[in-house]
């Protein structure tokens, strides 16, 4: 009990700091403002580690009953209920790496307007935190809804070329459309369990064909999210145009709302033979576009349009573990979220040292970058190695344990969603030959210089923390519980 | 009698005034409240007698004046209006915390009846009044004249007198009397000069006093059958004997109830300007100064709405007159979008956003839950909180280009977050998201609220549409936001000024943030009335 009560307070205290700094925000000088983004996130970085330490690893589903709490404050009613079990951990550890490297990167590179910035980055951090912690449906809904509005004004303010206007309306309008459908499912989850707590939902069965109606919304819904291939056009171009730590976001975490929400919804829902007859068509959705996702990847000469491809296809590719619904499967599947959350967002900072520099993305642009900015160049490689899932890695892990659970679930399937792993090898290599070991281009002759303090001091951490989880896995393995 | 319903009623926390068990505390406040409307007026007219022109300047500069503190407190009109509606704020949310149930009180004569539908809709038009006030003493101060100042007044007491009525003769004066000061407001040129469209401004206010009279007409016709057929004055009467009517088995074989119901619809559907009737509406928006177009965006539809709900709330047990609201909100929500698309001036595109509002606020009232009534309030009250925000940011943008721009499209607010302070291009993108309905703010739960309702209990298909609708009107709301913010300092070619909000309108931005974040505390109400569905 005591050991709940810990957990409980600071959970308030994660979510509360951002929101809190978000007001402090409007108290403050320009130049103070810098700061206050940074402390914020490391204080939420501190107690969610030392959260880790009072998790209980050992019981199936630690979910918690704040209600006494918070009726005493007087709170609303549907914040009465939070959820925290392994996943939502798992995601609230890697939102928590990666906002403090965030913060960093806006200390150094935001040009103007670096309050308004940060607020809008506090308010998404907020609204991250809340949404996987909460254990209402709707409430989830309207959290992770809520992102829209700082992350199109933060492609549409921040972006670098003028495409950006046509970037930030595809990202808003894909969102939004597919989350009429979710709305829809809402409704009809509520109307056939009479509750919207997910909690609800593991114990009460509904009529079969109402759980095919609301768990194919719910897909397609979160289809675009993940996203799978009709609706992934999104994603590239929102990549492309959006500023580095818009990307950094993006990749690393808004992009597994989709997993999250299926884990949450569509799973629960459903009966066992509901989902194995609708397993199928879901993993010729995931295995198509993981494998298209790939093949794009290679053909593209945007630095930012081939990492973008490549995050299709390794979400794709970690939601068919998802979907083999065997246990090593779906803690393949997590880890694999989580080791893509670090890789990418590792490589997109990675990008933008090098716009920075040079204000190009194009690869044929670049060449021989090894001879004048070789710590640079020796990073860059590691991850690039990395997201090709080198062992000793942590995307490496979950690769393996996917592809473990895809033996059971036919040949078919195995091979041809092995195609992915070459075709990333394929791309990553040419990225590094053309960067990093080719000949200096002519075009090449200024702002020479190689990363400063800051800069690799911020990506360092990620560096760190993929060789961590590649060597010990069983830090977080231990967590996921299936 | 009284006293058991009262004991029965109100009071269900341990406050330390529960010993006060009377209507005494209650009959001290409304009294205080109309007794300092008086001294104020009373004072007002002291000061016309002196004709002190100094003191209307004490607001800023009493000090190189010399005044003494409580003659030039008591002489500048401006300041003492201000007080007065702050007063009024102040009392009517103590009236709200004693009496947070249904109570009704019986004195002689009239009858006073305090629940969350008064109190949100006396807080949002006090609220909008403090703002008007200060607008009005901090940017127009030089086109004032005193009369204008009356006539605020004089608004305010009708204002009052129409909450606390409870009579059909006591309404129509009331709405009268509104309106008289509205037609008044919409002549008089107080506003900036950038509108030199003299002409168009004056045939717009002469098309919205013709309309407003003949509807008003429209609703004394509505009144009149109703006594005739009735032989009743008293709108608590008129509801009970409705809700047994309209259960009973008797058919109706005359049909001048529902005739009288759809006049009064009618005249309140002009004034709403809802479908069929909105014409008038949108012009008025595109050539009135914009100080008349805040009162109209948020008093008048905040009053009028409270009036059907509240007072005329008998309407709604018939299912013939649904049916027809439905229909009229369905079709004033593909007007307002329809409209704002084409439409290309900022004015215009608030103007038919405004339509399609009321028609989401129509379509929600025409479902039979008793929640929904509330429902209604709430999201009108949010609506001009949101409208409050957008018009206080477009008043700062549009004074600073006085002498140069006109700044009546959108295209001319270009870039306006490069060179201006920041509070005012994100207080404007915070009001445009809250007009969408997006998640951060209340109005989505109020949709989804609507859209569950429709889906159920109307079709689904009318449903879905209206979410595909409200889909697309998200694109011309996003125009404002793109022109705002997403094109460079170097693209576009005019001149650039620096505007600078003043710390008053930076207080007044914060102010309505401040409720803004007080009203998410709405949601739980909200979600309790989407309970009754099951």
């Amino acid at each position: 009990m005591q050991n709940m009560l810990i957990i409980i307070s600071f959970i308030t205290l994660i979510f509360s700091i951002p929101l809190n700094f978000i007001i402090v925000c409007f108290l403050n000088n320009l130049f103070y403002i810098k700061y206050l983004g940074l402390i914020s996130s490391s204080i939420t970085l501190l107690a969610t580690s030392i959260l880790f330490f009072f998790f209980d690893k050992s019981t199936n589903d630690l979910m918690l009953n704040s209600g006494n709490l918070f009726e005493q404050l007087g709170v609303a009613e549907i914040f009465n209920f939070f959820i925290f079990d392994s996943f939502s951990f798992i995601f609230l550890i890697l939102s928590a790496l990666i906002f403090p490297s965030i913060f960093l990167y806006n200390f150094e590179f935001v040009k103007f307007s670096s309050k308004f910035h940060t607020q809008l980055l506090l308010s998404i951090q907020f609204f991250i935190t809340i949404s996987f912690l909460t254990g209402n449906l709707l409430v989830f809904y309207f959290m992770f809804e809520a992102i829209i509005f700082p992350m199109f004004l933060l492609i549409g303010i921040w972006g670098s070329r003028s495409r950006k206007i046509h970037a930030a309306y595809q990202f808003f309008f894909f969102t939004v459309i597919s989350s009429i459908l979710i709305i829809l499912a809402i409704i009809l989850t509520y109307k056939n369990f009479g509750t919207l707590y997910f909690r609800d939902f593991y114990f009460i069965e509904i009529n079969e064909s109402d759980q095919y109606l609301i768990s194919i919304l719910f897909f397609f819904g979160f289809m675009a999210k993940i996203p799978s291939l009709p609706v992934h056009i999104w994603l590239p171009e929102a990549h492309v145009e959006a500023p580095t730590i818009g990307s950094v976001i993006l990749a690393a975490i808004l992009l597994k709302f989709g997993f999250y929400g299926i884990i949450r919804t569509v799973i629960p829902i459903c009966s066992s033979k509901v989902i194995y007859d609708l397993s199928p068509l879901f993993l010729t959705f995931f295995s198509i576009s993981a494998v298209y996702g790939s093949i794009m990847a290679v053909r593209q000469i945007d630095l930012k349009k081939i990492i973008a491809y490549s995050s299709v296809a390794h979400m794709n590719f970690a939601m068919l573990g998802l979907f083999t619904l065997s246990k090593t499967g779906i803690i393949g599947s997590t880890f694999l979220m989580f080791s893509h959350g670090l890789i990418s967002g590792s490589m997109f900072l990675c990008i933008g040292f090098l716009y920075e520099r040079f204000h190009n993305r194009n690869l044929m642009y670049y060449g021989g970058l090894v001879q004048f900015m070789p710590i640079f160049s020796s990073i860059f490689f590691f991850i690039m190695f990395s997201n090709m899932s080198l062992p000793g890695t942590c995307n490496f892990v979950g690769e393996f344990l996917v592809f473990l659970s895809l033996v059971n679930s036919g040949n078919f399937l195995l091979f041809f969603s092995l195609l992915t792993v070459l075709l990333v090898a394929i791309f990553c290599l040419v990225i590094l030959t053309k960067t990093i070991f080719y000949q200096i281009t002519g075009s090449l002759n200024n702002n020479l210089v190689d990363l400063s303090f800051i800069e690799f001091f911020l990506i360092i951490f990620f560096v760190f923390y993929i060789v961590l989880f590649g060597i010990f896995p069983n830090f977080l393995i231990k967590c996921i519980i299936v | 009698m009284y006293n058991s319903l009262i004991t029965n009623s109100y009071f269900k926390s341990n406050f330390s005034f529960s010993q006060i068990n009377d209507i005494s505390f209650l009959v001290f406040l409304l009294t205080s409240l109309f007794s300092l409307l008086l001294i104020f007026i009373f004072f007002i007219i002291l000061s016309k007698l002196y004709d002190i022109k100094v003191a209307n300047n004490y607001f800023y500069d009493f000090k190189k004046r010399g005044q003494i503190l409580g003659i030039a407190l008591f002489n500048s009109v401006g300041f003492n209006t201000l007080i007065f509606s702050l007063i009024c704020l102040f009392f009517s949310t103590l009236l709200n915390l004693f009496y947070n149930k249904d109570f009704i009180a019986f004195s002689k004569g009239t009858e006073l009846v305090f629940n969350s539908k008064v109190f949100f809709s006396q807080f949002t038009v006090l609220f909008v009044f403090f703002i008007f006030i200060f607008f009005i003493n901090t940017k127009f101060k030089s086109k004032l004249k005193y009369d204008f100042l009356y006539l605020l007044l004089l608004l305010l007491f009708f204002i009052f007198s129409l909450f606390l009525t409870n009579d059909l003769v006591g309404l129509f004066v009331c709405i009268e009397g509104v309106s008289f000061v509205l037609y008044t407001m919409s002549a008089i040129p107080l506003g900036n000069s950038y509108k030199f469209k003299k002409l168009a401004r004056i045939r717009a206010s002469i098309k919205y006093v013709m309309i407003s009279l003949f509807s008003s007409s429209l609703l004394v016709f509505g009144f009149s059958l109703l006594y005739i057929n009735t032989a009743l004055v008293n709108l608590n009467n008129l509801n009970i004997f409705f809700k047994y009517f309209s259960k009973s088995e008797i058919i109706c074989t005359y049909n001048s109830h529902y005739l009288s119901f759809i006049l009064i619809l009618v005249g309140i559907f002009f004034k709403l300007g809802i479908f069929p009737f909105h014409k008038w509406l949108v012009e008025s928006y595109l050539n009135l100064e914009n100080i008349t177009i805040f009162l109209f965006a948020t008093l008048t539809k905040i009053l009028f709405l409270f009036i059907l709900v509240n007072k005329l709330n008998f309407i709604f047990y018939f299912y013939e007159i649904k049916n027809f609201m439905v229909v009229a909100g369905v079709l004033s929500i593909f007007i307002g979008v329809a409209g704002a698309f084409i439409n290309s001036n900022i004015n215009g595109l608030l103007a038919y956003s405004s339509i399609a509002n009321i028609g989401y606020i129509i379509l929600l009232l025409s479902s039979s839950f008793s929640g929904s009534s509330v429902i209604a309030i709430i999201y009108m009250f949010y609506y001009s909180l949101s409208v409050l925000l957008f018009f206080i940011c477009l008043f700062n943008c549009q004074i600073s280009y006085v002498n140069n721009d006109y700044m009546v499209k959108i295209k001319d607010y270009k870039n306006i977050f490069y060179f201006s302070e920041y509070t005012f291009s994100s207080g404007l993108a915070l009001s445009v998201f809250s007009l969408m309905g997006l998640p951060p703010f209340v109005s989505f739960f109020i949709k989804i609220y609507l859209f569950s309702y429709l889906f159920f209990f109307k079709s689904i298909f009318l449903s879905f549409l209206i979410i595909s609708i409200s889909v697309m009107s998200f694109y011309y709301y996003l125009n404002i936001i793109r022109n705002l913010f997403f094109y460079n300092i170097y693209n576009s070619g005019k001149k650039k000024i620096w505007i600078n909000n003043s710390v008053l309108d930076k207080f007044l931005i914060y102010l309505i943030l401040f409720f803004f974040t007080i009203s998410s505390f709405l949601i739980p109400t909200v979600l309790s009335y989407i309970k009754i569905f099951y």
